[in-house]
């Protein structure tokens, strides 16, 4: 029962009054900027990553949390309403989501969601207390062979799974890759491709690549088209379901939580995955597949629980190994090594406060989400009205002030500017941003991994191969690999579920 | 607020700066006058690093000590050469002072060009203290530094010794060991020195050559690690029983340690400079100051300005031709 104590302990971290204010404000602003298309959680936390800076570190982490999982409550309520998602995780919502609205079903559909995910949240913090201290202990033996076969096994799934198109996705983590170069080599401790310059010494910035790939780009594109208006927002009606809503959906909630725990967990993995993967077991498992698209709860109640559980776990690798999940751990990753902590299988013992800490916040922020869903939907719908150009507007500045107390030097916001164009073209070409910024990251971790490993072993690459784990994880790559070259090849096949994200995620 | 008042505050305002600006100009001989105005500190790395913690400490207690404030801003990047050079280009006044490292005052300026040289330093004193420390898991079955070297003389290059970074000073202090003694340990780097210490922890690595950073004293003192030597000059207090590699047959390796020191601009009034040092000084015996930085991170006798600036001097004169082709 240590971890029961622990927790406890943790509780006594955030039931102060500041903390429990960073609490209700991440999720308040999660909440909103999942509402509001265009703004997603990467944007935003790449956004407010300075204001961090000043803060304590678990107060940090805990309202970037918030913003993190509150994004995924607050996606549902356009995709509901609108068939808008506010974010990329509730894009399959909108399909029945927005069916039951049009059919006069939009409370229940926001209810059972706001329920759902509760509860997915809730078995996903309690998987993170139960998984996450052992696999601390057990990564503490994790030595740089595991982390070279971790980062690629990281570099290629991300690739894999992400929702455009394979090729693309490689090419942008090659220019990850590429970008992780710069500044001091790892081992030799001399600098290079820094073009003399002294703000490359260090490397190029990771929160002034990630503001600029997702903060200023996402900026720009949405101003692009900022003409476009939405069609009439639906009635929301009473927020309570039916006892049969429930009975249909009590499956699709105890399976979307199940589903979205591990996948979660996976590099690239996350919120748009796990809602899509809960989407396509509902509709294969369904008595009645044929009403799914037409208003059938269990595609509403299945993938909002999914994605608010993947949100969670995708916190297990960063708190344990030191390696973000997906590009929104990359930035709680970079928030907390600007307050120098480096996350790894250290945290949990060097930092307690701060690991049992975020896990009370996350319990707290979901019952604070629940809470305050219900009563608010209707003044979250109002925020739709808000011009966009306002917004960015707004956003622009608070971007380019952010980014100059980094360090305070305009150096990074010029790096930030460069890479907010370059996102902007990357996004108008069909290429995410994603898989950049996780071989940028990933990248680094690779390449000193690599090094130290050849240390190690004199030069042998055998080091690779006789290391049990480092064994394992080899043989996964390579699957891996092979099964994409495979589907690749073989054109004829049955679309998989990734296939049907990609699919989905090309349509907006 | 009427007319006259404006004009009568706007005229209060300007006989003001100008007194404070002639002040200014001749501050050089009147010490009783420093500090009149806030003085500004710049910490060249991180907010919530070693330099941060022990430089906001210090700054808290010389606030009180001189009853003046000071503005304590972090300005991190390029090993400390960023805010460094900031500090040695403000005026030589003692109204900007910096809080960096040993290393990015006087080796950095070796390898690459920052703009600024050890001549354009002026050593207040050291803060805090961190020293070379190797350690070894408990149960490893090295009980002596002794032990680790002869293992290291049969099997040349067998044993894996990590350390917080390819320019951190123990790093290029076992570069020297290979060069100088022909002992050849592997040492291999790490970003800084807890992922030094997990790669312990997990057995990856047969040693660290690395510093007492919070975590690292936490395995110390739970028993898991033993120090077997130190890189400091002189026996610590804390350690009194742990030998110094320079008494361990290796008499030059005196230079694998981190000193968190505060700077000034060469030239600054030799009274200035005199209030800031008594300062300094005075704030390493608080016990509240000694508190937040740990009684592990004191240098047993403080070092002042004078015995500092010899110690880099000497450091950048042996350690010169090394680093150059290290890591020039």
């Amino acid at each position: 029962m240590d971890s029961l104590t622990n927790l406890i302990d943790g509780f006594g971290v955030i039931l102060t009054p500041a903390n429990l204010l960073y609490v209700l404000l991440g999720v308040m602003i999660g909440t909103v900027i999942g509402v509001l298309p265009g703004l997603g959680p990467t944007a935003t936390i790449a956004l407010l990553l300075p204001f961090t800076y000043g803060m304590e570190p678990t107060s940090a982490i805990i309202m970037l949390a918030g913003v993190y999982y509150g994004s995924m409550y607050g996606g549902t309520i356009t995709s509901v309403l609108l068939r808008i998602p506010g974010e990329a995780a509730s894009a399959v919502t909108a399909i029945d989501g927005y069916e039951m609205t049009k059919a006069g079903r939009a409370g229940p559909a926001l209810a059972i969601s706001a329920v759902g995910s509760f509860i997915g949240g809730t078995i996903a913090i309690i998987g993170l207390i139960l998984i996450a201290p052992s696999l601390a202990g057990f990564a503490v033996r994790f030595g740089p062979p595991e982390y070279v076969t971790l980062t690629v096994l990281g570099i290629v799934m991300v690739t894999y799974l992400g929702t455009k198109s394979t090729l693309k996705s490689v090419i942008a983590a090659a220019i990850g890759l590429l970008l992780a170069v710069v500044g001091t080599d790892p081992i030799a401790g001399t600098t290079r491709f820094t073009l003399g310059l002294p703000g490359l010494f260090s490397g190029i910035d990771l929160v002034a690549v990630a503001m600029g790939l997702f903060g200023v780009s996402e900026i720009l594109y949405v101003m692009e088209r900022s003409g476009q208006s939405h069609g009439k927002i639906g009635e929301v009606g009473r927020l309570t379901f039916s006892r049969e809503d429930w009975k249909a959906s009590r499956g699709p909630i105890t399976r979307g939580s199940l589903l979205g725990f591990p996948i979660g967990v996976l590099p690239g993995g996350g919120g748009v995955l796990s809602s899509i993967a809960s989407y396509g077991v509902e509709k294969r498992r369904s008595k009645h597949p044929e009403e799914f698209g037409k208003g059938a709860i269990e595609g509403v109640a299945g993938p909002e629980t999914a994605n608010n559980a993947s949100s969670i776990s995708a916190f297990i690798p960063l708190l344990t190994l030191g390696l973000p999940s997906n590009a929104v751990l990359a930035l709680i990753l970079g928030a907390l090594m600007a307050q120098n902590i480096t996350p790894g299988p250290q945290l949990i013992t060097a930092h307690p406060e701060l690991f049992w800490g975020v896990i009370a916040s996350m319990l707290v922020g979901n019952l604070i989400l629940l809470l305050l869903n219900w009563p608010m939907v209707g003044f979250f719908v109002q925020l739709l009205r808000v011009r966009i150009g306002i917004i960015g507007g707004i956003a622009m500045l608070i971007t380019l002030v952010g980014v100059y107390t980094l360090n305070n030097s305009t150096f990074d916001m010029w790096v930030m500017l460069i890479m907010g164009v370059l996102g902007y073209f990357m996004r108008k070409f069909g290429f995410e941003p994603a898989p950049l910024v996780l071989a940028f990251v990933l990248g680094a971790i690779l390449e000193e991994s690599f090094r130290q490993s050849m240390l190690l072993s004199d030069g042998s690459l055998a080091i690779f191969a006789t290391r049990p784990i480092s064994a394992v994880l080899s043989v996964f790559v390579l699957v891996f690999i092979a099964s994409s070259i495979w589907g690749a090849v073989r054109k004829d096949k049955k679309p998989s579920i990734i296939d049907q994200a990609k699919e989905l995620a090309g349509e907006d | 607020m009427s007319k006259s008042k404006v004009l009568a505050a706007f005229v209060a305002g300007a006989s003001l700066l100008v007194v404070t600006a002639c002040g200014g100009s001749d501050g050089a001989s009147s010490s009783d006058e420093f500090p009149s105005d806030d003085v500004n500190m710049i910490i060249s790395y991180a907010a919530g690093g070693p330099t941060d913690v022990g430089g906001r400490a210090i700054a808290s207690f010389m606030e009180k000590d001189l009853g003046t404030t000071f503005v304590v801003e972090n300005k991190e990047g390029a090993s400390g050469s960023v805010g460094t050079a900031d500090v040695l280009r403000s005026d030589p006044d003692g109204y900007t002072i910096g809080m960096t490292t040993a290393s990015a005052a006087g080796r950095v300026p070796l390898i690459e060009d920052v703009g600024y040289d050890l001549e354009d330093v002026q050593a207040i004193g050291v803060g805090t203290f961190g020293p070379g420390l190797i350690i070894v898991s408990a149960d490893s079955g090295y009980s002596s530094i002794d032990d680790l070297i002869e293992e290291a003389k049969a099997n040349p290059g067998g044993i894996k010794v990590g350390t917080a970074g390819a320019s951190s000073p123990q790093h290029v202090e076992l570069v020297r060991m290979a060069e100088e003694y022909d002992v050849e340990l592997t040492a291999v780097p790490f970003q800084g020195e807890a992922p030094a210490v997990t790669a312990l922890l997990g057995d990856n690595v047969d040693a660290c050559f690395c510093s007492n950073a919070q975590t690292t004293m936490a395995q110390v003192d739970a028993g898991e690690f033993t120090i077997l030597a130190t890189g400091a000059p002189d026996r610590l207090g804390w350690i009194p029983d742990v030998p110094t590699l320079a008494e361990s047959g290796f008499e030059s390796l005196i230079y694998g340690n981190s000193y968190f020191i505060l700077v000034a601009p060469a030239d600054i009034p030799e009274d200035v400079l005199a209030t800031l040092e008594g300062s300094l000084e005075k704030a390493l015996q608080d016990p509240a100051t000694v508190e937040v930085i740990g009684e592990v991170r004191i240098l047993d006798e403080f070092m002042g300005a004078d015995a500092l600036q010899e110690m880099m001097g000497d450091e950048q004169e042996t350690l010169g031709p090394i680093l150059t082709e290290l890591l020039g």
